[in-house]
C-alpha cells in the first residue's frame, strides 16, 4: 500500500517537474481552414511563422499548441478573409501585443545595432583591408615615401648558392600547388 | 628585389632609417599600437561576461504591458448573470476597480478565487471578464465558491481579452477612474502582490478619484509598477 | 545497485587525474623534468579508462533500471525500449554533461596518441592545458551536477519515461555527433595555448593542430545536419532551422570552426596570419563554452533548452570566464610577437582567405547578435523585441552569397602572386553562369527570381571555376585521368568540401521558395491533390506500442494515376507522461519530400482527421550537402603530409642532406624565408 503511494507520489511529482522542465512542441495542432485562394493561403502560413507565441519559450504561431496560439491563428485567418494586408495584422498584432510579436524586430534607434552594425563592419573591414594591401604593395616595391629597412649583408658564394637552390625549390612548389614543403607522396 | 630606379632616394631613406634615434620611436610607437590591438579581444569579452552576469536569474519571460496607460478597450459583450442584457464600457465603475479575467476551466484561477472572496469582503470593486467558458460551467463555479465580482461580463469567443493582450488566465487590470488601465497583473493575485503591488497602485488611484482628478502620472509611475 | 557508485568513483578518479595532469606535468615543462613530462601522455589514458567506466556505469543503471539514481527516475522507465534507455543517458542536463566529459577525455586520449610524434615538451604543454579544461569541467560535474546522485532512502518502483519527443532515432545519434564536433574544438585551441606558453614564434604547430580542427569540424557538421533533420521529423511543422538560440549556440563554433580551417590553411601553408589563426581557435572554442552556458543557464527563451539553474549558469560563466580569459590573456601578451609582415599581392589566396575570414566571422557575429540581443537589450534597457528567422535570413543569406562569390574564384587562385589573366575567365564565367541560373530559374519557378537565381548563379560561378582549375592542375600530366590522380587528398577534400557547401546551399533555395503546405480535413476515402501528387485516405487504425497507444492512417500517394507510396502517419498518446505526439510519415528521394501528419479529429463525432500535407522539393540536399562537407573534411584530414612519422622518409633522407634534422626544421626556415 505504502508502496503504491510512494509510487503515485513520485509519478506525479517527476511528471509535474518533466512538464515544467521541457515545454517543448511535442505536437502542433494542425487547424484545417478554408481559404479564397492561394495566395491567401500563402499569405496566412508566412505570416503565422513570423509571429509569436507570446505564452510560449521561443515558438512562432505555426509550431506551438498554446491556447493563446490558437486564438491569434485564429485571429490571423479572420484578418486575412478579411482583406487585410500583412503589415496591417503585424499593426493589429504589434498594437495588443507589443513588437516582441513579431520575430522581424522594428528597424528603430534601438535596434540599429542588430540591423546595421554587422554591414557597416563589413564594408569598414574589407575597405580597411583593401585600401592596407594597396599600401604594403606600394611599400613593396619602393614607390612611397615609407622608408623600407634594408640591414642586408651581402651573402658568401656558399650561402648564395644554397639560397639559389632553395628559393628555386620554393618557387616550383609556388606554381604547382599539388606538392608542399613537407615531401611528396 | 626592389629596382634601380629609385636608387638615389632611397639611399637618403637608408641613412634617415639608419639613425638610430628614428628607428627605435618608429619601433616603439608600432609595438605599443600591437600591444594595445591585441588587448581589445579581451576587453570586449570581459564586457560580455559582466552582461551574462547580470543577467542569471532574471526571468526570460515576455511580459505584456501593451494595455497600459491606454482607456479600456471598446467592448459590447453581455452580462454574465443575464445574457439577455449587453454591457459596454459605460457600465463600467467610475471609481477605481481591479478587472479580473478568468475562467471555469482554468487551474490557476480556482486557486486564486478564495482570495478574490476575501477582497470582496474588504470592500474592493472587482469586475469580472469570464473568458472563452461555457455559461454553465462559469454559473457553477461562481455558485460553488461565490461570487466576487460586482458584474461578470462574457467574452466568449476571446476578442475582448485579444485586445487587451492577454496571454492567459488569470490576469487582472487595475483600471482607475478615467477607465485607463494603469496596472496589468500576470497570473494570479494573492497576499504578497496585493500587498507589494496592488495597494499602492490602488491607493494612489483611489486619492485622485476622491478629489475629482486624473491621477498624476508620476505618482503612477512609482506606485503602479 | 553497485555498479552506478563504481560509476561515481571513477568519475571522482578522474577527477584526481585531471589535477594530477594539471600539476605534474606543468612542473615538468617548468623545471625541465623530462619524467614528469612523460607522465603526461600516461595520465591522459588513465583519465579516459575512469572516465569509459562512469559513463558505461551509468548506462547500466539506465539499462538495469536503478531508479535509486535521481537521474535515471526523472528519464527513464521500465516499459522504455531498450535503445531508449541507454540513449536516455544524455536525456537531461546531468547526463550530457557527463557525456559531454567522457568525449572530451576520447579526445585527449587520441591527441596522446597521435602526438607521439611532437617534442615532448609541446605534447605535455597540449596535454595539460587539456587536462586543465577537464578538470575545471569535472569539478562542476561533481559538486553541482552529479547524475549520480541518490533518490534514497526513498526508492521509486519506476521512473517518469523520457520525453516522448525524445524517444526517436535523433537522439541516439544527435548529441554525441554534436559534442564529438563541441568538444573537438578544445583541440586546437590546446595546440595554439601551448604553442604560445612554448614561446614558439614558428607555425609548425598550425601543421599538427589542423587534422585536430578538419575533424571536429566535421563531426560539428554532421551533428547539425543530424539536429536539423531530426527537427524537422519529428516536431511536425516542416521546419528544418529556426534560428533558435540552442540551434545558433551550435552554430557560432562551427562558423568559427569554419574561418580557422581556412586561416590554418594559409598560416600552414605560408607562415603569416598566425595571430588570425591563434585568434580564431580561441574564438570556436569560446564560442563552444559560450553555446553550452547559454543552454543550461537559463538567460535566453528556448525550446531545447534544459532546465534553467542560474546556479550551475554561474558555474558555467566563471569556467567559461578563466579558460576563455585566459586564453585572450596569454593572446594579449604573448600573440603580438608573432605578427610578421606578410608579403602578398592583391590577387592571391591569401587575400580571398583574408575576404572569407572577414566575410564569416561577420555571419557569426550576426548570429551571436540576434541570439544575444535580448539579454543586451535587458542590460541596456532597449525594450522588449524578437529576433527570429526573419531577421536572421535578412542578414545571413546575401553574406552567404557573398562568400560563394569569393569562394568560386579564391579556392583556386594561386597563393602569393597570380599573374593569370583572370579577369578574362572570370567575365566568360561570370556571364555564362548567369545565364545558366537564368534558364534554370525560368523553368522552375519564375516568380523567385531572386532567391533561385541568385543561388543558382552564384552556384555555377563556384563550379566552373572549379572545373577551370581541375584543367588547370592537370594540364601538365600526361594524361587527364593521370593527372587528376596524381592530385593530393587535401585537395580532393577541399574540393568536395566546397561541392558539397553548393549542394547544400541549393537546397536550402529550392526547399524555403518552392515548398508547399496543406492543411486538410480528410475521412475514409477521402482525397485531396496537392502539388500533383493525389492524397488518399484509406482507412483508420488502432496501435500500440510498448510505451504508447496510437491512431494510425492509411495514405495512398499516387502521381498521375501511379501509386507512389504508402504512408502511416500516426497519432500517439503516451502512457507514463500523458504527452500527445504526432508521428509523421514521410516519402523521401532525392528530388523531393512527401510529408503527411496526422492531427486531430475535426470534431467530437466526426471521423474526418486533421492533416498536414507537405511537398518538400529537394530537401533532402541540404543534409545531404552537409554530409558532402564532413566526407571532404575527412578526405583532407587523411593526407599524409599530417603524419608525423618517425622512421625517415625520402624527404627526411634529402632533408639530411641538406643539413637539417628533422623535416619540421626544413619547413620551418624554409617559411622563415617565405617571409620578409
Amino acid at each position: 500500500m505504502i508502496a503504491y503511494q510512494i509510487r503515485k507520489a513520485t509519478i506525479k511529482l517527476a511528471s509535474l517537474f518533466i512538464a515544467c522542465l521541457l515545454s517543448m512542441a511535442s505536437f502542433a495542432a494542425i487547424d484545417v481552414y478554408d481559404f479564397d485562394s492561394v495566395q491567401q493561403e500563402a499569405q496566412y502560413r508566412g505570416l503565422i511563422e513570423e509571429l509569436r507565441c507570446p505564452k510560449c519559450q521561443n515558438q512562432n504561431l505555426a509550431g506551438s499548441d498554446a491556447p493563446i496560439a490558437q486564438d491569434l491563428k485564429q485571429k490571423t485567418y479572420d484578418l486575412i478573409k478579411d482583406g487585410r494586408s500583412d503589415g496591417e495584422i503585424r499593426a493589429y498584432m504589434q498594437e495588443r501585443y507589443g513588437d516582441f510579436i513579431s520575430y522581424k524586430p522594428p528597424v528603430r534607434p534601438s535596434t540599429w545595432i542588430l540591423w546595421f552594425f554587422p554591414p557597416l563592419l563589413l564594408i569598414v573591414l574589407l575597405v580597411g583591408w583593401f585600401w592596407q594591401s594597396k599600401r604594403r604593395q606600394l611599400v613593396a616595391s619602393g614607390e612611397s615615401g615609407v622608408a623600407v629597412d634594408n640591414h642586408v649583408k651581402a651573402l658568401s658564394a656558399a650561402e648564395k648558392a644554397e639560397l639559389d637552390r632553395l628559393l628555386s625549390r620554393a618557387n616550383n612548389d609556388d606554381k604547382d600547388d599539388t606538392t608542399s614543403l613537407g615531401g611528396k607522396k | 628585389m626592389t629596382t634601380s630606379n629609385n636608387e638615389p632616394d632611397r639611399k637618403a631613406q637608408q641613412e634617415a632609417v639608419k639613425d638610430p634615434k628614428v628607428a627605435s620611436s618608429n619601433k616603439v610607437k608600432s609595438k605599443k599600437k600591437l600591444k594595445i590591438g591585441f588587448l581589445i579581444p579581451l576587453v570586449i569579452f570581459i564586457g560580455l561576461v559582466a552582461m551574462l552576469y547580470m543577467r542569471l536569474g532574471k526571468p526570460t519571460d515576455i511580459v505584456t504591458n501593451t494595455a497600459l496607460e491606454r482607456p479600456v478597450p471598446a467592448f459590447e459583450l453581455p452580462l454574465l448573470s443575464d445574457t439577455s442584457r449587453i454591457m459596454t464600457n459605460d457600465n463600467l465603475p467610475d471609481k477605481p476597480f481591479l478587472m479580473n479575467i478568468w475562467g471555469s476551466w482554468c487551474p490557476t484561477c480556482i486557486i486564486e478565487h478564495p482570495f478574490l472572496m476575501k477582497l470582496e469582503e474588504r470592500g474592493v470593486n472587482l469586475v469580472g471578464v469570464n473568458y472563452k467558458d461555457d455559461i454553465g460551467d462559469a454559473l457553477g463555479y461562481l455558485n460553488r465558491g461565490g461570487d466576487p465580482f460586482s458584474m461578470s461580463i462574457q467574452d466568449l469567443s476571446g476578442q475582448f481579452a485579444l485586445d487587451l493582450g492577454l496571454t492567459g488566465a488569470p490576469e487582472t487590470f487595475i483600471v482607475d477612474g478615467d477607465g485607463i488601465i494603469r496596472q496589468h497583473i500576470i497570473g494570479e493575485i494573492n497576499e504578497a502582490n496585493w500587498q507589494d503591488r496592488i495597494t499602492p497602485c490602488l491607493m494612489v488611484l483611489n486619492d485622485a478619484s476622491n478629489n475629482g482628478v486624473s491621477p498624476d502620472p508620476s505618482q503612477v509611475a512609482e506606485a503602479c509598477k | 545497485m553497485l555498479i552506478t557508485e563504481l560509476g561515481y568513483f571513477a568519475l571522482l578518479a578522474a577527477f584526481i587525474l585531471a589535477i594530477l595532469q594539471v600539476v605534474l606535468p606543468t612542473i615538468g615543462v617548468m623545471r625541465d623534468h623530462v619524467a614528469w613530462q612523460r607522465l603526461a601522455p600516461s595520465l591522459a589514458w588513465a583519465q579516459f579508462a575512469a572516465m569509459i567506466t562512469s559513463f558505461a556505469a551509468l548506462m547500466a543503471g539506465f539499462y538495469y533500471n536503478d531508479f535509486s539514481l535521481v537521474y535515471v527516475t526523472q528519464h527513464s522507465n521500465t516499459l522504455l525500449p531498450w535503445y531508449y534507455k541507454l540513449s536516455a543517458t544524455w536525456g537531461g542536463h546531468e547526463g550530457s554533461l557527463l557525456l559531454w566529459m567522457t568525449i572530451m577525455a576520447t579526445w585527449c586520449a587520441l591527441v596522446s596518441y597521435f602526438s607521439r610524434g611532437l617534442p615532448l615538451s609541446m605534447r605535455a604543454r597540449v596535454l595539460v592545458i587539456l587536462a586543465g579544461v577537464q578538470m575545471m569541467m569535472l569539478a562542476m560535474l561533481i559538486f553541482t551536477s552529479s547524475p549520480f546522485d541518490r533518490t534514497l532512502p526513498n526508492l521509486p518502483v519506476d521512473g517518469a519515461d523520457l520525453n516522448p519527443v525524445l524517444q526517436d532515432f535523433g537522439l541516439i545519434i544527435h548529441p554525441p555527433m554534436l559534442y564529438m564536433g563541441y568538444v573537438g574544438m578544445v583541440v586546437p585551441f590546446a595546440f595554439c595555448m601551448a604553442a604560445l606558453w612554448e614561446g614558439r614564434l614558428d607555425a609548425v604547430w598550425t601543421r599538427w593542430s589542423r587534422p585536430w580542427a578538419l575533424a571536429a569540424w566535421g563531426f560539428l557538421t554532421v551533428g547539425i545536419a543530424l539536429g536539423s533533420w531530426w527537427a524537422y521529423y519529428e516536431l511536425g511543422w516542416g521546419g528544418w532551422w529556426f534560428w533558435d538560440p540552442v540551434e545558433n549556440a551550435s552554430l557560432m563554433p562551427w562558423l568559427a570552426g569554419t574561418a580557422l580551417l581556412h586561416s590554418l590553411a594559409v598560416t600552414e601553408k605560408r607562415g603569416v596570419f598566425k595571430a588570425w589563426t591563434i585568434m580564431l581557435a580561441i574564438f570556436a572554442f569560446a564560442l563552444s563554452l559560450l553555446g553550452t552556458f547559454l543552454v543550461r543557464s537559463g538567460v535566453i527563451t528556448s525550446v531545447h533548452s534544459f532546465a534553467a539553474d542560474p546556479t550551475r549558469g554561474l558555474v558555467i560563466l566563471v569556467i567559461l570566464g578563466i579558460i576563455v580569459g585566459g586564453g585572450l590573456l596569454m593572446f594579449a601578451v604573448r600573440g603580438w610577437r608573432l605578427t610578421v609582415e606578410s608579403q602578398y599581392r592583391l590577387i592571391s589566396r591569401e587575400s580571398f582567405l583574408v575576404i572569407n575570414n572577414v566575410i564569416i566571422l561577420i555571419s557569426t557575429l550576426v548570429v551571436l547578435l540576434g541570439t544575444l540581443y535580448p539579454i543586451i537589450a535587458d542590460a541596456f534597457n532597449l525594450g522588449q523585441v524578437s529576433v527570429g528567422p526573419p531577421y536572421f535570413n535578412a542578414l545571413f543569406v546575401p553574406l552567404t552569397w557573398l562568400l560563394l562569390v569569393a569562394m568560386g574564384m579564391g579556392s583556386n587562385i594561386r597563393w602569393k602572386q597570380d599573374s593569370r589573366p583572370l579577369l578574362g575567365a572570370g567575365m566568360v564565367i561570370a556571364v555564362s553562369s548567369l545565364v545558366l541560373a537564368a534558364i534554370i530559374t525560368y523553368f522552375t519557378s519564375p516568380s523567385a527570381m531572386l532567391n533561385i537565381g541568385v543561388t543558382l548563379a552564384v552556384s555555377f560561378w563556384v563550379l566552373l571555376w572549379m572545373v577551370v582549375d581541375f584543367k588547370d592542375k592537370t594540364k601538365n600530366a600526361p594524361s587527364r585521368l593521370n593527372g587528376l590522380r596524381q592530385l593530393r587528398l587535401s585537395y580532393w577534400g577541399q574540393q568536395t568540401a566546397h561541392i558539397g557547401v553548393i549542394i547544400a546551399v541549393i537546397g536550402v533555395a529550392f526547399t524555403t521558395t518552392l515548398s508547399i503546405e496543406r492543411d486538410v480535413a480528410l475521412g475514409p476515402n477521402d482525397s485531396v491533390n496537392v502539388q500533383g501528387y493525389d492524397f488518399t485516405v484509406k482507412d483508420f487504425s488502432e496501435v500500440k506500442g510498448s510505451n504508447f497507444d496510437a491512431t494510425q492512417a492509411e495514405v495512398t500517394v499516387s502521381k498521375d494515376g501511379q501509386e507512389v507510396t504508402t504512408l502511416y502517419p500516426e497519432k500517439r498518446n503516451y502512457i507514463i507522461s500523458m504527452m500527445p505526439m504526432t508521428e509523421a510519415a514521410i516519402d523521401a528521394n532525392l528530388m523531393r519530400d512527401v510529408y503527411v501528419a496526422l492531427g486531430e479529429p475535426i470534431a467530437e463525432d466526426s471521423n474526418e482527421w486533421a492533416f498536414r500535407i507537405y511537398v518538400k522539393p529537394l530537401i533532402r540536399w541540404i543534409w545531404l550537402g552537409a554530409l558532402i562537407m564532413a566526407f571532404g573534411a575527412l578526405l583532407s584530414m587523411l593526407d599524409n603530409r599530417y603524419r608525423i612519422k618517425k622512421t625517415k622518409t625520402p624527404a627526411q633522407i634529402a632533408a639530411k642532406k641538406s643539413g637539417f634534422a628533422t623535416v619540421a626544421d626544413l619547413d620551418t626556415s624554409a617559411t622563415k624565408i617565405g617571409e620578409r
